[in-house]
């Protein structure tokens, strides 16, 4: 028997009634992890874009382009908190050295964290907001 | 286990390798609880706002929801009532009965109004 079927007996044996098991993917967590994937998404390809015009043509946008990633990035630290918000920053300028290895993101604490993609960026930052929580 | 903002949806995510640890769930009396009183919390949720099912919970690591229809309010109630009289709780069973009641008496109005 599959686990759905499983769990939905024993909640149906506690309930001491049937119940439907409704396929529901998105709950309002997932929403917000998806919407800010899409954003970061963007955000990234925006950076990678700028650095391959200048690695491909020769053609230094960073002046050009330097107020628009201020305003990127005062938002984020308006939206988060310092350390989260460095995690994000970080994520998008210096995860990836030039021959593309993965740097580690170091937190307050001295702790390490990898993060291979945006899934991981997001465990982190409720992982963090959960360590806020407790303080 | 964790609460969510938003209209108080429950997030439980249950993992098992056997069966046996299932069935140790169903021996908990603290998820009984939990799973009970979410259900009650639910269907006088359901009941003001009218409507015809209650969303009791989420399970995350099967995308799904735990939704029990009105037609069953009455009998998840009574259930509940027996769950506490063994928990010698009679206060709670006393407020479970006045809200059976409303169940029951709603079931019988629509009965009336159709």
């Amino acid at each position: 028997m599959d686990q759905k079927k499983e769990i939905k007996q024993v909640i149906e044996q506690i309930l001491g009634s049937s119940i439907t098991m409704r396929t529901d993917s998105s709950n309002d967590e997932d929403k917000l992890k998806e919407e800010f994937i899409r954003v970061m998404t963007i955000f990234e390809e925006v950076w990678k874009r700028q650095n391959e015009i200048d690695y491909k043509y020769g053609a230094d946008f960073s002046t050009y382009d330097d107020k628009f990633f201020r305003v990127i990035e005062g938002f984020i630290h308006f939206c988060f908190d310092g350390v989260a918000a460095e995690a994000i920053i970080f994520y998008i300028y210096a995860r990836v050295d030039e021959e593309g290895n993965i740097n580690p993101f170091t937190d307050p604490n001295g702790k390490d964290y990898i993060f291979n993609d945006l899934n991981d960026l997001w465990e982190f930052l409720m992982f963090w907001a959960e360590e806020m929580m407790k303080l | 286990m964790k609460k969510k903002k938003e209209r108080d949806v429950l997030s439980i995510e249950i993992l098992y390798d056997y069966r046996e640890e299932l069935e140790e769930l169903v021996s908990s009396e603290d998820f009984n609880k939990l799973l009970i009183d979410e259900a009650i919390t639910t269907i006088e949720h359901a009941l003001n706002k009218k409507r015809k099912s209650a969303r009791i919970c989420y399970i995350p690591n099967l995308e799904s929801s735990v939704v029990i229809e009105k037609r069953n309010f009455s009998k998840i109630i009574s259930n509940a009532i027996k769950f506490y009289e063994q928990q010698e709780d009679y206060t709670k069973c006393a407020e479970l009965v006045k809200l059976k009641g409303e169940v029951d008496g709603s079931k019988k109005g629509n009965k009336t109004s159709n």
